[in-house]
């Protein structure tokens, strides 16, 4: 696709405000929300911040990869749930570890063709409560006991019955397997550590580095400002604060101990450098610049442009590079522009694979079409208040969560041009530049 | 009794000679007949009114369509429908009832009344009543006399047998005809409680027949009656084993029998007649004669109906409609419609208050300082809302949709665009005043602010913002989920519209509202001050708790005044008494017993001690308390001193709030007392009470009462003038 470009559209589109739940890894601390209630707790607190009135907002849209059994279209139901009228239509997106950023996307679209002036956008993701399915012979017995005519259909099927029929295929180790390349997430990020040559110990060292700038930045306060603290379902007896993932003390020594779970024998990627399964949810007030300005509204920033690029499946690692390059060229812009970049950590290897493509002319020659190299993504820049790796990765949130904490630092340093992007299981990238006066 | 056609003559000519004819015209445009084929509709649609009444008029009127149809051989099946929006029958015209309270209709009209049920009953074709929306006492009576019913689904049907919330019985057949249908322990249940079913527990336990949606009600009523036309079944009553288990066992109906009695006399203390009397009636006429029974019946209804109990029931009935109809103010300012509110703090009352408003479909903010206080809002909330939902009240996915109405948050956020705050932190008044001007500078200037507190003047508070007309006191009972009174107090500068919103917001969250003017105590909590107080001078005389509180139930109370200052909590009381006491002088100065056993960390129930110890639910008696308390046992008090002391003291005060002008009418002080505090509803009110006993007979024993136990005796001016020129609280 073409990048959308902010300035070229009928309205430019701001941030107004912004609000996530803590995240926490799957199984702990936020097992008990269902994605909605996630979903509900980041948009109300984001339209409280706004101090919006629901009445005021054209449209919600909201990214979701695993979509719950009683939620078939998640955003009207956190719509509704946060208080929306009924009036106000929704709809549920999906791409992948990208759906948020497809929601802040669908947002842009609108309001830039003055189709809205205000839509909410975020994403929710409640890695714990993906369902466990039953395989396909357990599928045709129900269906037989459901449907069939006779008894003696039924008693001929339950005869074949085998207790091995009851092993749950789970969901979520099927949602990040790719079906066209039959790789899973983690396979791929051992393609680009044998391709770029980054070993274990770099890995490692990177997640260290990931855990330490991400408590650091819960020390200093840095995490709080987009943060909306939860009270924990179902017994509402615990507070969470914030993120429950982050390992004060992380140490490669711990990391060491750790064996690669997606090649035994010659892997390198372990769950220890690749980000946790976890839960959480992002919401995000997009608003024409002309509206929020005559409101006198606070403006977190601007987005100023987009887009999707596909890229091969077995190496989707690389959908950063490929959208950013794309991107950058679009809205002709030099990387050395940026001030600050988020590029999500699915896996340490992934994230180092791209600087090192970012600084490879031989890479920009052969697969991004350009003569010279990008530029260099230095860590100095790179998730500086630290990544998916200490963080977690709701994969239907995170994309809302990087614009979110992209625009609060640019803020802090006072930053005019920000990167977000992310790579996306599947093979494709998302690339979103963001500016601030 | 039998209605022949000629008697029923009769009686059309007595009723047309003694009432006007308009009144018989107007039921003859209310009750009609249709013909559809074989079938005959009988549509009750009262003229120009909201409701359908049995009126008289109008049961003449269904006497005369009856005979009609009795006629009419081509009618062959026969459907009652009525074509009111949610109501298919309210009842009887309690008007009416009254009317026979003055002993003004006899115990022989009722039965020509019963008669034209009866006729009904004895149609020769099948009969059926398709109901929706709310079906009460007679109209409950109306429907068991046919042979069937198809009821909706609605929510807005609800059937009923309510007599007994009115301290009689049903008197057209309900004692005798419901049982025959329920069976004997549904019937007592549904009876003696007056509980509404909805349409499918209706058919659960066998009061209707059938279920239909209501855009269908009277499609599949029609369709049905025409098979039973074709069928000609009339009903036969059979028990239904196992439904019955119990009845059908030797003995097993008198244990029925005496597991009612027993339960009624635990709850009413023997107070109310009328479920004894019901009990009474249905043992002596069960599975016996119908006409045999519906004699018994009306002889009992004609007791019941005259008895002061009934009469101080029907009386707390029409309190509860003027309510309905108030506005809070007069004149014609409507209130703002509550769409968000927000409650500061989350406490028991805060996070009670945020339940109830979530509850009821408004979105609150819900504020406290920290995380974990609310935390403990939602946890209460919560623990309401389960409870619900474990007794299928509700279902999973409305309780995810109320609880996300509940806002949790520490900072003023999403405080810009609310109709209503309520704040409930603690009773500081320099806290309550740094919130208040908090919210006067974040929230818009339509926002009402209201405060809960119990003990502050809301005149003071409001000095905090810069338009105090916007400050109205909103003050809930403990717990907020079960009390329904709110006391809305006006200060100085409280606006007609801050008031009425309020008031009717209140109502809209299903409470009962009165509006005081502000002083300290309001009405409740003025009125329980001495009470409270005289109930710890008569345990310090000798009096133990057990015996004040067993005297105080069987005078009505809900619970006695030892077992009150413990639930409410002794550090509560011991500052409320203050409160009152600088407030007041002299005869609010609380004995000082209060304050050392509150020092004590004695502070009730909620410490495991107070007055009484408390344990696993159950309370006893502290000897060791009583003995430090130095009780001096003089001479022995009898049960009726007890009451006069404690009863007189706040109709004394009661009686002073109305000369201070606090209250809008006399009424609002019973209002008050009873859905505030519980205050016996049999007797009426507390100055229904009064009056019964006689303003003149209560100075001069209040005279006696001062002169041997002090001051705080002493008749107020109003008391004192009411009794000097022979005048009752009440003018009616």
């Amino acid at each position: 696709m073409k990048a959308w470009i902010g300035k070229t559209q009928r309205n430019r589109v701001v941030v107004v405000s912004g609000a996530r739940t803590p995240f926490a890894k799957a199984g702990t601390k936020l097992k008990g929300c269902s994605a909605v209630h996630l979903g509900v707790s980041a948009v109300r607190e984001a339209m409280a911040r706004a101090e919006l009135s629901t009445g005021q907002v054209d449209e919600v849209v909201m990214g979701n990869a695993g979509t719950p059994a009683d939620a078939a279209n998640i955003a009207r139901v956190i719509s509704l749930r946060a208080g929306f009228s009924e009036a106000v239509p929704a709809y549920t997106v999906h791409r992948n570890c990208a759906s948020a950023m497809e929601a802040v996307a669908q947002g842009c679209l609108k309001i830039g063709a003055g189709l809205a002036h205000t839509i909410v956008v975020g994403g929710t993701e409640s890695m714990s409560n993906m369902p466990l399915i039953f395989g396909d012979e357990m599928k045709e017995l129900f269906s037989t006991l459901t449907f069939a005519k006779s008894n003696v259909e039924k008693l001929e099927k339950l005869a074949q019955f085998r207790p091995q029929w009851l092993k749950p295929v789970v969901s979520i180790m099927e949602g990040l397997t790719d079906p066209i390349s039959g790789l899973n997430m983690g396979q791929t990020a051992e393609i680009l550590a044998r391709d770029f040559n980054i070993s274990r110990q770099e890995q490692d060292a990177f997640s260290v580095k990931s855990h330490q700038k991400t408590v650091q930045a819960q020390k200093e306060g840095r995490l709080s400002e987009e943060l909306a603290p939860m009270v924990i379902e179902p017994d509402f007896d615990e507070v969470l604060e914030s993120d429950f993932g982050p390992r004060d003390g992380q140490s490669m020594e711990s990391l060491a101990k750790l064996k690669p779970f997606f090649d035994r024998d010659n892997g390198t990627v372990t769950p220890g450098n690749a980000c946790p399964i976890t839960d959480g949810a992002v919401a995000l007030v997009l608003m024409s610049e002309e509206k929020a300005k005559a409101e006198g509204r606070n403006i977190l920033g601007c987005i100023s442009g987009f887009t999707f690029s596909g890229c091969e499946p077995k190496r989707m690692g690389m959908g950063p590079i490929y959208s950013s390059a794309s991107l950058l060229d679009q809205m002709e812009m030099d990387f050395s522009e940026m001030g600050l970049v988020e590029l999500n950590e699915a896996f340490a290897a992934q994230v180092i694979a791209n600087q090192k493509a970012w600084s490879s002319d031989k890479y920009a020659q052969e697969k991004l079409g350009r003569k010279k190299a990008l530029g260099e993504l230095r860590d100095e820049i790179l998730n500086v208040n630290g990544g998916a790796i200490a963080l977690g990765h709701p994969v239907g949130a995170t994309g809302g969560r990087l614009v979110l904490t992209l625009l609060n630092e640019m803020k802090r340093k006072h930053v005019a041009k920000g990167l977000a992007t992310l790579c996306i299981g599947g093979g494709q990238g998302a690339a979103f530049v963001l500016e601030r006066n | 009794m039998e209605m022949t056609k000629e008697s029923f003559k009769k009686e059309m000519a007595v009723f047309k000679a003694e009432f006007k004819e308009d009144l018989f015209s107007v039921a003859e445009k209310s009750l009609t007949l249709e013909k559809r084929g074989n079938i005959g509709i009988l549509n009750f649609d009262q003229y120009q009114e909201k409701a359908n009444k049995l009126s008289t008029p109008n049961m003449l009127r269904l006497m005369e369509l009856f005979m009609t149809i009795d006629e009419d051989k081509t009618i062959e099946a026969l459907v009652i429908i009525s074509r009111k929006p949610t109501i298919f029958i309210a009842g009887a015209d309690i008007s009416e009832i009254q009317r026979m309270a003055r002993g003004e209709v006899t115990s022989e009209t009722l039965m020509k009344l019963q008669a034209v049920f009866t006729y009904l009953e004895n149609l020769s074709i099948p009969t059926l009543a398709a109901i929706h929306g709310a079906c009460m006492g007679g109209g409950t009576e109306l429907a068991l006399a046919c042979d069937y019913r198809i009821a909706s689904d609605a929510p807005e049907t609800k059937i009923a047998l309510p007599e007994v919330l009115l301290g009689v019985l049903p008197g057209w057949g309900g004692t005798q005809r419901m049982p025959r249908l329920v069976g004997l322990e549904k019937s007592l249940d549904l009876i003696l409680t007056g509980k509404s079913l909805d349409g499918k527990r209706a058919k659960k336990v066998g009061l209707v027949d059938k279920i239909a949606p209501v855009e269908s009600l009277e499609q599949k009523a029609v369709a049905w009656a025409q098979e039973l036309a074709k069928s000609k079944k009339k009903r036969t009553y059979e028990t239904h084993f196992k439904d019955r288990l119990l009845e059908n066992v030797p003995g097993g109906k008198w244990v029925i029998f005496d597991q009612a009695k027993k339960q009624v006399m635990n709850q009413s203390k023997g107070n109310y007649p009328a479920p004894l009397k019901i009990i009474e009636v249905i043992k002596k006429t069960y599975g016996g004669d119908i006409n045999n029974g519906l004699k018994v019946e009306a002889k009992a209804f004609t007791e019941l109906v005259t008895t002061p109990e009934s009469k101080a029931l029907i009386g707390i009935f029409y309190l509860q409609e003027k309510v309905k109809k108030d506005k809070g103010i007069e004149g014609k300012i409507a209130g703002k419609e509550i769409k968000r509110a927000a409650v500061i703090g989350a406490g028991v009352m805060g996070g009670g208050i945020a339940q109830l408003f979530s509850a009821k479909g408004t979105r609150v903010r819900m504020k406290d300082i920290s995380w974990d206080a609310v935390a403990k809002g939602y946890k209460a909330a919560y623990k309401i809302f389960r409870k619900l939902l474990d007794k299928k009240r509700m279902k999973p996915n409305e309780l995810a949709n109320i609880m996300e109405r509940i806002e949790g948050t520490v900072d003023y956020s999403g405080f810009k665009d609310l109709d209503l705050v309520v704040e409930a932190v603690v009773e500081s008044l320099e806290v309550k005043k740094k919130i208040f001007s908090e919210l006067d500078s974040i929230v818009s200037s339509n926002t009402v602010l209201a405060t809960n507190t119990s003990s502050l003047s809301i005149t003071e508070i409001s000095k905090a913002v810069k338009d105090p007309k916007r400050v109205v006191g909103m003050h809930f009972f403990n717990p907020v989920d079960k009390m329904p009174l709110v006391e809305v107090i006006r200060g100085q500068e409280t606006s007609d519209e801050a008031v009425a919103t309020v008031f009717q917001y209140a109502k809209k969250v299903g409470k009962t509202p009165i509006v005081v003017k502000d002083a300290p105590g309001f009405v409740v909590n003025r009125i329980l001050g001495p009470y409270l107080n005289e109930a710890v001078y008569l345990l310090l005389e000798g009096v133990s708790p057990t015996r004040m509180d067993q005297v105080m139930e069987k005078f009505g109370m809900p619970m006695g005044p030892i077992a009150l200052l413990d639930e409410v909590g002794l550090d509560v009381a011991a500052k409320v008494s203050h409160v009152l006491h600088q407030a007041f002088g002299e005869r609010m100065k609380p004995p000082t017993a209060i304050d050392r056993v509150a020092q004590e960390g004695r502070l009730g129930k909620k410490s495991g001690k107070g007055i009484y110890l408390h344990s696993d639910g159950k309370r006893s008696e502290d000897s060791e308390l009583l003995s430090k308390l130095g009780i001096k046992s003089s001479k022995e008090i009898s049960d009726d001193e007890i009451v006069k002391r404690l009863t007189y003291v706040m109709v004394n005060e009661a009686a002073r709030i109305l000369d201070e002008g606090l209250v809008r009418e006399v009424a609002d002080i019973d209002v008050g007392m009873i859905f505030g505090t519980g205050f016996a509803p049999f007797r009426g009110g507390l100055l229904r009470y009064a009056d019964a006993v006689g303003p003149d007979s209560i100075v001069s024993d209040l005279d006696v009462l001062a002169r041997d136990h002090g001051t705080r005796f002493e008749p107020c001016q109003f008391l004192q003038q009411l009794s000097v020129e022979n005048r009752k609280f009440y003018q009616n």
